[in-house]
């Protein structure tokens, strides 16, 4: 049972999208949602062990661990039909079950007070597998629980488990609609700081994006979170498709993530998808999906599940690409494809290093019936993201200066004294923002960002 | 007209004198010879009667023969007179009287000459051994005759009887004396004494002029000659007509030449000179039989000589009837113009065989090459083909044998199909099977009939193919559909092709659904493929975590049970479980470079080296594995082709470990970031060098196996859809083995040694930064970095050149791909 990976999920939103995405997961491998595999599903093409685990009665049990402060969204996946999948001794629902009231630092606090009981679970899902690789966490960085409680557990995780990866499905929040939570700016800037420091990847979900592919590509006039969460759940699970059905390359989580994150810094990744319908659109029909199109519509913008903004100076650049092709796809083509997207400069790339656009052809499940030909996922690490952490930063900037809603914060533990925690926070995202604006520059390599150099 | 009448008066004196003299044998004989109508009556009856006067017994037999006189020829009256006489003097012994009379009526008429040979040729056809004795008694006759008294006279009589008989026992006798001889020697005896030609009789006959047939008038002399042409034909010579053996080349080759003596009249000669060569051919013809028959000289021959010997029968035949019908010599010149053609040909025929010393096939080849030279002269080709199919009844037997079952039976070594079978090799044995579809059987190109070295191929492989369903499954049947009868029809060539073809098909057909269906073909290519090629990437990676401390070893330290005990287990817990070839795959530690194999194989240009161990190898740098492959499989998978995987193998593991300790150095370098988030710069450098090396070791791996090894495996799999036969089969595959070779760098020495000096430089490097674990390095650290990335630097752009050096010579390989993978973004660019 090799490279094993754990998924934490924390939160409404962590949980609302790990559990479409083991939905998925289980389409994808025929297992029932009682954890039985389907009798269609016998012939043993796909390795499941990565992401579940047998029980004694052979039944599949996901490597899920579901860790909430209120009880509602658990609530509903345990009168789901999904109940029975997942192992009732790793789902934790804090007893006080008040939830974090959207409260990053209420969170954090909490996470610190119930960590025994958390890691109780952690630790004996990881005694339980022979070679971890790592852990994935699927939360949002605006809430309570997430973001709070998940902050506190990436610290803790990247302590006690320094050779493993921590991975992060992180859904920033939509900027076009006024959150009812008003302190999303802190909660997001807060996280973004242990998303910076402790996770070794992030895959960034910008709420932004996701809605408006949901209205404008895929027609839905108002959007609602399982739609936008299928989206999420596709992407998780394609990324994860070539750990799931190994062939030759990037068959690890390791072998997947490094060769997209060269410093460790940069380690926030924007992905995209294509052909991107609904389950009931029927004009997909006219598109036409060979290799080329597909790579090529991963490197649209409006593919892209980040909203990053208009890029005036021109500047941004692709640090790397992971591109995982799906479908019938002639293996002789793909070289093609990428001399053509080479000679077209359809992608602009760093330019202190060596970087392509790295294609990885996977299985898909036989289970799953795709109307498209060929589908693609594209897994960037792009210099632009900063766009999206400097809206963050400009958000915070406005709230902070006006001192607005710290009152909440103050009374946790944390900020009683001071908020600096705060302003470490943004300290820390306004140098990564610089990081992935020297990412731009060719003398990226001799560049002395950071705090020391502020300082001097 | 005075030159005549003197001559006559001679032959008168040499009468009368002969009269007064006591007669020899060959005197009595001489004039017995001579025609009816120039016979001395008187000195005849004075011989016989002479011969008669001590034995008052035989003077009955004396009165009969006179009494008969005008009936008979002379000769017939001796022979009459003889019987009678021996009748009398023998009768009172009893013994031996059965055989006298066998072999009286033997000699008993004339023509007697002119059946023998057909006896000959009836006993002679009936079995090959036979040949030791001839097919007539007259031995015993001459055994007879030697045990009868000894009295003077009978002495005579019987050296006359013998003289009458003169070349068959003197033939019989040389044949029997001396059995225990030497091939070589019988050989020789028997082809002087094939025309019944002795150096004595040749005296004899030259001895005696025959003046008073010189003397005849012309139409007298006509009846002589035509009867010793007739003689001469069946091989018995005459008085005017003498033969004479030509050595042409010392051997096998030697002719018998007949001239007429001049002084016969030239218009007589000019029409006996026209006949005559039939004699040549004849002789040609016969001795060649002759020869065939008495060596060992094969089976295809020895049906050729069979059919000749029709022809000489009928030959016979056609010489009786003249012998009765004809009456002058232009009218037995025009008789005998057919067969003088036919002869002449068979003559050419023999001469082309004997003169090539062909056996075996060539015989039918030049047959048919015959046979498309007589194109327009109907007659002779169809006796060529007469011949041709005749001699070809037996090849075909054993091609049908070999085409149908599989099986050779060639006593002389006549069939096209060799097998070399090397004995002591058992059918599991693994060079058996290595060499067993190259090596076993083979065609053997002089034995190859021109009208089937087309189908050579196809035959070849038909019993091949067979051989091999046959020791697969005992119990299956292979049976045909096909129940006709395989001839040879040499004018119909498509009728024997299509047969061959049939028969190719259905045994091609049968293999491949037994290698495809049965012994699943196709799975062990994906086991192959699976394990060596590492597509299965779960499995190479769990095993490499498994045996990841114990391949870091030092090759000598490594426990190989351990390994193996891993990789069982490994197997037995990642997908391959369902995998049912899983357990033939054993580990090898192969303690030779990978480097240094493929160069020498470069240059050596073959696969046979020998192993230079080099015990200061890592166990990544050696490991392989093994994969045993079963009877019938190892003919599509056979060891030197499995070895060729085992290199592909080396190399991508190699770089799926310089992968996996890039990844590795990835992971610690993160918590570098943890513990010290703004020291993050100051490693930048490292940080980028890694992230240099695994790009080019990804695209590397990338480039391996999506760009080669799936590519040429997707058209390796086309193939297959469309195969008619395992040669095909083997063939495809072993090129999409060889492309995957030629395309990962295996077949370019120089470039895939600075590949592996690429990974030993990146596993270095690795090694190195994980061992930092001060987050303050010291200048030292740099100045190592400094290094490493100088020293990539140059390997990237040695490996450049040598891979545009090289994809300038072989445009058509995939090199240049590799580079515009690794320079996608022009990177290096500023480095070359």
């Amino acid at each position: 049972m090799p490279s094993e990976i754990i998924t934490l999920q924390l939160g409404q939103c962590g949980n609302q999208i790990g559990f479409e995405f083991w939905k998925r997961l289980c389409l994808e491998h025929g297992i029932s949602p009682s954890g039985v595999i389907e009798d269609f599903a016998t012939d043993c093409v796909d390795r499941k062990d990565v992401f579940f685990y047998q029980a004694d009665d052979d039944h599949y049990i996901p490597r899920a661990v579901l860790l909430d402060l209120e009880p509602r969204v658990i609530n509903t996946i345990m009168t789901s039909p999904y109940a029975k999948l997942y192992n009732p001794e790793n789902v934790y629902l804090s007893k006080d079950g008040g939830g974090a009231g959207n409260n990053w630092a209420s969170g954090f606090s909490q996470g610190e007070q119930l960590q025994e009981d958390v890691f109780d679970i952690i630790d004996r899902e990881a005694d339980g597998s022979d070679s971890l690789e790592g852990f994935v966490l699927c939360h949002s960085i605006a809430g309570g629980t997430g973001s709070g409680m998940g902050s506190y557990i990436m610290e803790k995780l990247s302590d006690r488990f320094p050779k493993k990866l921590i991975q992060t499905y992180s859904v920033f929040p939509n900027q076009d609609e006024i959150s009812d939570v008003v302190v999303q700016p802190y909660n997001s800037m807060l996280t973004l700081k242990r998303l910076t420091s402790c996770a070794d990847c992030v895959v960034v979900l910008d709420n932004t994006a996701l809605n408006r592919i949901a209205t404008d590509r895929l027609h839905i006039e108002n959007p609602s979170f399982t739609q936008i969460n299928s989206l999420v759940s596709t992407i998780m699970s394609v990324s994860t498709t070539t750990l799931r059905y190994p062939s030759y390359m990037n068959n690890t989580l390791i072998g997947l993530t490094a060769p997209l994150i060269p410093t460790p810094q940069l380690h926030f990744l924007m992905t995209g998808y294509t052909p991107l319908t609904t389950d009931n659109d029927q004009t997909v029909n006219i598109r036409k999906t060979t290799v080329l199109d597909v790579m090529r519509r991963l490197l649209q913008p409006k593919n892209m599940m980040v909203s990053t903004g208009p890029d005036k100076s021109n500047h941004h650049c692709y640090i790397s690409i992971l591109n995982i092709i799906q479908g019938e796809v002639d293996p002789t083509q793909v070289h093609k494809s990428l001399q053509r997207i080479r000679e077209r400069k359809l992608a602009q790339f760093i330019p202190w290093g060596p970087t392509s656009i790295q294609v990885a052809l996977s299985k898909s499940s036989p289970y799953v019936q795709s109307n498209h030909r060929v589908s693609g996922l594209m897994l960037a690490n792009h210099t632009s993201i900063s766009s999206l952490f400097k809206s963050a930063l400009s958000q915070y900037d406005k709230l902070r200066k006006r001192g607005a809603f710290l009152d909440q914060f103050k009374r946790e533990e944390m900020f009683k004294d001071d908020l600096s925690e705060l302003d470490e926070s943004r300290e820390v995202v306004d140098c990564l923002i610089q990081e992935y604006e020297a990412a731009t520059q060719p003398n990226y390599l001799f560049w002395q960002g950071g705090k020391n150099t502020t300082d001097e | 007209m005075s030159s005549r009448s003197r001559k006559s008066k001679d032959v008168v004196e040499g009468i009368l004198s002969s009269m007064t003299g006591t007669f020899t044998t060959e005197k009595i004989l001489k004039e017995f010879r001579k025609p009816k109508d120039k016979i001395d009556n008187k000195l005849c009856m004075a011989i016989l009667k002479n011969l008669v006067k001590n034995n008052p017994n035989a003077k009955s037999s004396y009165e009969e023969t006179i009494n008969n006189f005008d009936k008979h020829e002379p000769y017939e009256w001796l022979e009459k007179f003889l019987i009678g006489f021996y009748k009398t003097e023998v009768a009172v012994k009893a013994q031996g009287s059965s055989n006298l009379t066998n072999s009286k009526n033997n000699s008993n008429s004339n023509i007697a000459s002119s059946e023998i040979p057909q006896c000959h040729v009836s006993s002679l056809s009936k079995d090959k051994s036979d040949m030791l004795s001839p097919g007539f008694s007259s031995t015993k006759l001459c055994d007879d005759i030697a045990v009868a008294p000894a009295l003077n006279v009978a002495d005579i009589k019987n050296r006359v009887v013998q003289a009458a008989i003169d070349g068959v026992s003197k033939y019989a006798k040389s044949s029997v004396s001396d059995p225990q001889d030497s091939p070589s020697i019988f050989h020789e005896k028997r082809r002087k004494n094939l025309w019944f030609l002795d150096d004595a009789d040749l005296a004899v006959v030259q001895s005696t002029k025959n003046i008073c047939v010189l003397a005849s008038p012309l139409i007298d002399q006509e009846k002589i000659l035509m009867k010793e042409i007739l003689y001469c034909l069946v091989g018995v010579p005459g008085n005017f007509i003498t033969a004479e053996t030509i050595d042409r080349n010392g051997d096998s080759l030697s002719t018998v030449e007949f001239h007429i003596s001049t002084k016969i009249n030239s218009s007589l000669k000019d029409i006996a000179d026209n006949i005559l060569p039939l004699a040549n051919y004849y002789s040609d013809v016969e001795r060649f039989i002759f020869v065939v028959s008495s060596t060992d000289s094969g089976q295809i021959l020895q049906a050729l000589a069979a059919t000749l010997r029709t022809f000489t029968n009928n030959f016979y035949k056609t010489l009786v009837k003249l012998e009765d019908e004809v009456i002058n010599l232009s009218r037995l010149y025009y008789c005998l113009r057919p067969t003088l053609k036919v002869m002449a040909l068979l003559a050419e025929v023999v001469d082309d065989i004997v003169r090539c010393g062909s056996v075996g096939a060539k015989v039918l080849t030049i047959l048919c090459d015959k046979i498309s030279l007589s194109t327009g002269d109907a007659i002779s080709q169809d006796v060529l083909v007469d011949l041709v199919e005749a001699a070809a009844v037996p090849y075909f037997e054993t091609l049908e044998r070999w085409i149908l079952k599989g099986v050779i039976i060639d006593p002389h070594q006549e069939f096209m199909i060799e097998d070399n079978e090397v004995a002591g090799l058992t059918e599991i044995d693994d060079i058996y099977s290595d060499q067993y579809w190259s090596k076993r059987y083979s065609i053997c190109r002089d034995r190859c009939p021109s009208f089937v070295a087309a189908m050579s191929e196809q035959i070849l492989r038909t019993g091949k193919y067979l051989n091999v369903i046959r020791q697969c499954n005992s119990e299956s049947n292979n049976e045909h559909q096909i129940s006709k009868k395989l001839r040879f029809f040499a004018l119909k060539h498509r009728s024997h092709q299509s047969f061959i073809g049939n028969a190719y098909h259905f045994a091609s057909n049968k293999l491949l659904s037994l290698l495809v269906n049965e012994k699943d073909l196709n799975g062990h290519l994906m086991s192959i493929k699976r394990y060596f090629l590492l597509q299965q990437g779960d499995f190479i990676n769990q095993f490499m975590d498994a045996a990841e401390e114990e391949l870091g070893k030092n090759v000598e330290k490594i426990q190989p049970i351990k390994l193996e005990n891993l990789l069982g287990l490994t197997l037995r817990t990642s997908v391959a479980k369902h995998d049912p070839y899983k357990d033939y795959l054993t580990c090898y530690l192969c303690t030779t470079e990978l480097t240094k194999i493929m160069s020498r194989i470069h240059l050596a240009g073959s696969n046979q080296l020998e192993e230079i161990e080099n015990i200061e190898l890592v166990g990544f740098e050696c490991f392989t594995f093994s994969f045993e492959i079963q009877w019938p499989m190892s003919l599509i998978l056979p060891y030197s082709i499995i070895t060729q995987y085992q290199m592909l193998f080396r190399l991508l593991f190699q770089c799926k470990h310089v992968e996996r300790r890039l990844c590795s150095a990835w992971l610690s370098n993160k918590n570098i970031l943890k513990y010290a988030p703004l020291s993050g710069c100051m490693f930048r450098s490292t940080f980028l060098l890694r992230n240099s090396m695994l790009h080019v070791i990804q695209n590397l791996e990338n480039y391996f196996m999506v760009e080669v090894i799936e590519p040429y495996y997707g058209e390796f799999s086309k193939k297959m859809q469309s195969v008619k036969n395992v040669d095909e089969v083997i063939e495809n595959h072993n090129d999409f083995v060889d492309k995957c070779m030629v395309n990962c760098m295996l077949k370019t020495p120089e470039t895939l040694s600075v590949i592996i000096w690429l990974f030993k430089l990146c596993l270095k490097f690795s090694a190195y930064i994980e061992k930092q674990k001060s987050f303050k390095p010291s200048a030292e650290y740099f100045e190592v970095i400094n290094a490493f990335d100088s020293q990539f630097k140059d390997s990237m752009v040695e490996l450049f050149n040598k891979i545009n050096f090289e994809s300038n010579r072989y445009p058509t390989h995939k090199y240049m791909n590799l580079i515009r993978r690794i320079n996608f973004n022009t990177f290096f660019n500023e480095l070359c």
